[in-house]
């Protein structure tokens, strides 16, 4: 291995914090060693250790396959999870403002937590635009929400901003009379990110905003996505199992394996260089529409059960590359020298300290 | 991966110069039927062939008829008129159902839906390859696991009597495909067969797909609105829009020249992996910019011309007249649509 590597590691819960803080791209949000799982008659531990920085104005993406745990991470950090679901670690801090405090959002009480989710934090929830009300007009679902969170609105304020909203979703405004089953599935999604901007909240959080539709819609969603942000500047935390979308659209990229981060890195270097087999395994699995048509893997077998305790690497049984440690111990968290923000738990790359250290 | 031969040749009838196809599909209308308008013409006038041993993409948006065409060539809906010649025979009225699906079967895009939790995966395989004479009573079992070694489902003798809710999506996708070969058809009917499944597996479905095409000869008609995958996966390529071909020829030459307006705009908006942030930044603006002009025009035009004018950039007076027939282009591919006609 001829790459670089400082072979430390560092205790999961002072990740990053410090450092970030003060410099230009100030922490927005920050996910520390949170664990979630859904109780039963198996547990299932669907979010491992999660630790990540959102910062002011980036687009951070967050890929893994279905079941990983990218919906329930979410979910998490807005403190949205309801029973079965349990959050069994962690914090979520949130810098408020400018006056320097720190929230912890898990910490929130109810109605605080109602107010912050919209104003500060907004969530467009996979596939949200299945669950607008069908039989209810677009002007009363949006009057619906400034009423639960701006009562002292009048029925024209009201009005006006539902239409600005639309607008700014590149909609007409003359559809705020219709019904969403009027609509096709690309405007209802405008519609739905419509309704996560009613307050110009800082960090929008969204599930698979695209992924129901194709790809001409997809893209045109997605072109207003970036427009509003790089408008209005909040941070978004884009979420989907199709990574080609976020190797256009995302400064930073999460990649998600059964529960925990598998690696995390700028999203450039993931393309020029992503250290841990399952983001090469990915990265391989995407057909390119230019270029060259080469062979194309996909990656072999399936995730792990989550509900099953795992020794060793969760992704050891479709590793092409694991050798003895894999299957014993839990690969370390490795940074990579010279890129700060890029990490990966592989043992690769590094063995561990179980293992007498390297 | 195939070789990049053009199959899609010769002008009009769309024959391949060397090879015969095993079906020819000619003229295809289908339309449905609307309680308080005029009927919906799904697929409008299509041709096509299919070759043995080769994937044909079908691509367009959600809603240009795609599923109606694999429907209407598996023969599950009517067809208004049209005709579909399978192995130089033409196929009329009541060609018997079991002789046909023998030579074409289907698989579907939900492997969760296309499959019956009742049952297990052995009586979902042995049901067809007792039907169809591919088994017989004493050899079905090994003929059933046979065939999950083919699909690459192993232990094929403990998968064999598992129900589907205890697969995964790309593994119950893989009993569909077993299913869909058992009778050892000549023509395999996909629709849109991975998009309801994880991005990594996806590439292992339409790899095993592309190697029953080369193992069994098999002709594959494969429905996407992917370019990508269409790229890869397949020699020839139909765009289709509103139910009409607007172009068609090598899958190559027409992602990376596509002449159609409409072609155009799905290559545009399709991800790319290997172009440059600037340049991706670059189109996307360009894009915010002119589509501004377009919103206007879908509130302007409504008439029997080109259906694609209200979204197209270079529409011009000609365009809200019936569009022309076929242009065939420098590069053998062929269009419909009136820049590409000379004045
Ligand atoms: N209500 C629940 N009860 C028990 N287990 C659950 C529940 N919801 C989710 N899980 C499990 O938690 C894990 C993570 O699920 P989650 O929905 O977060 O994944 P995801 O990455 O969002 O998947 P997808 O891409 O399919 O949306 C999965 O193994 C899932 O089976
Ligand atoms: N059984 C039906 N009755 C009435 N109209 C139908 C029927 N099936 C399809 N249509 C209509 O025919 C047109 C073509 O539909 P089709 O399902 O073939 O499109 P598609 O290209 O497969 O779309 P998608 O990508 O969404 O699957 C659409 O306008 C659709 O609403
Ligand atoms: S730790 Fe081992 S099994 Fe896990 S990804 Fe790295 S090489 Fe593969
Ligand atoms: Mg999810
Ligand atoms: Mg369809």
């Amino acid at each position: 291995m001829t790459i670089p590597f400082e072979k430390h590691r560092i205790p999961t819960s002072d990740i990053g914090v410090s450092g970030s803080l003060t410099t230009s791209s100030a922490s927005l949000l920050s996910v520390r060693d949170l664990s979630v799982e859904y109780r039963g008659e198996r547990t299932t531990k669907a979010v491992k250790n999660v630790n990540f920085e959102l910062r002011k104005g980036e687009i951070l993406g967050i890929a893994g396959e279905s079941g990983c745990g990218k919906s329930t991470l979410a979910y998490a950090i807005t403190n949205m999870l309801k029973h079965p679901a349990y959050i069994t670690s962690g914090e979520v801090l949130y810098a408020q403002g400018d006056s320097g405090n720190t929230v912890d959002i898990l910490r929130l009480e109810h109605e605080q937590l109602r107010n912050f989710r919209w104003t500060e934090i907004s969530m467009v929830f996979q596939s949200a635009m299945n669950a607008l009300n069908p039989v209810t007009s677009l002007k009363k679902q949006f009057s619906d929400i400034f009423l639960a969170h701006k009562p002292g609105m009048t029925k024209a304020e009201r009005l006006e901003k539902s239409i600005r909203l639309l607008e700014m979703v590149g909609l007409n405004k003359n559809i705020i009379n219709q019904f969403p089953h009027e609509l096709s599935g690309g405007m209802r999604q405008r519609v739905v990110i419509a309704m996560a901007l009613c307050y110009m909240p800082n960090i929008v959080i969204m599930d698979e905003p695209t992924t129901a539709l194709d790809v001409v819609i997809q893209r045109d969603i997605l072109d207003e996505i970036i427009r509003l942000q790089k408008e209005l500047n909040f941070s978004i935390i884009f979420i989907t199992h199709d990574i080609s979308l976020l190797l256009e659209i995302s400064d930073r990229l999460l990649i998600m394996y059964a529960g925990e981060i598998a690696e995390q890195a700028r999203t450039e270097a993931i393309v020029s260089r992503a250290l841990h087999p399952y983001t090469n395994g990915i990265m391989l699995s995407i057909p390119d529409l230019y270029g060259q048509r080469r062979e194309l893997r996909g990656i072999p077998g399936m995730p792990p059960d989550l509900s099953l305790d795992i020794p060793g690497c969760p992704f050891r049984p479709r590793c092409s590359e694991a050798f003895e440690p894999c299957s014993t111990w839990p690969p370390p968290k490795i940074f990579v020298a010279n890129e700060p923000d890029h990490f990966v738990r592989c043992h690769k790359y590094g063995s561990s300290d179980f293992m007498g250290g390297a | 991966m195939e070789s990049e031969v053009n199959d899609i040749g010769n002008a009009q009838t769309g024959l391949c110069a060397t090879q015969t196809p095993i079906m020819e599909v000619k003229d295809l209308v289908v339309e449905f039927t609307q309680r308080h308008a005029q009927n919906l013409r799904a697929v409008n006038r299509a041709s096509f062939n299919l070759y043995p041993g080769k994937t044909l993409a079908l691509v367009g948006e959600s809603g240009s008829g795609k599923s109606s065409v694999i429907k209407a060539l598996g023969r599950l809906i009517k067809v208004n008129s049209g005709g579909i010649i399978l192995n130089g025979k033409p196929i009329k009225g009541r060609w018997h159902m079991l002789d046909y699906r023998q030579q074409v079967q289907l698989v579907f895009q939900d492997p969760f839906a296309s499959l019956n939790p009742v049952y297990t995966v052995y009586h979902h395989l042995a049901r067809p390859l007792l039907l169809h004479g591919q088994a017989n009573k004493s050899n079905v079992r090994s003929k059933v696991e046979e065939l999950l070694e083919k699909v690459k489902l192993t232990p094929a003798s403990e998968i064999a009597d598992k129900h589907p809710h205890e697969l995964s999506g790309g593994q119950r996708q893989r009993v569909a495909i077993a299913r869909a070969i058992a009778p050892k058809p000549k023509i395999l009917l996909a629709d849109e067969p991975v998009s309801m499944l994880d991005v990594s597996i996806r590439l292992e479905i339409l790899n095993l797909l592309d190697e029953l095409r080369e193992k069994e000869n098999l002709a594959i008609l494969y429905v996407t609105h992917d370019l990508a995958t269409a790229r890869h996966f397949s020699s020839s390529m139909i765009v289709m829009y509103k139910g009409t071909i607007v172009e068609s020829g090598n899958t190559d030459v027409m992602i990376l020249n596509p002449h159609h307006p409409y072609t155009q705009l799905l290559a545009n908006s399709s991800p790319k992996k290997s172009v440059a942030k600037e340049q991706l930044v670059k189109e996307r603006d360009e894009r915010l910019r002119t589509k501004k002009g377009v919103d206007v025009k879908i509130m302007q035009f409504k008439t029997n011309g080109c259906s694609f004018i209200s979204r197209c950039l270079y529409a011009k007076e000609v365009c809200m007249t019936p569009p022309p027939e076929f242009t065939i282009n420098a590069d053998s591919t062929r269009v419909k649509c009136w820049l590409y006609q000379d004045e």
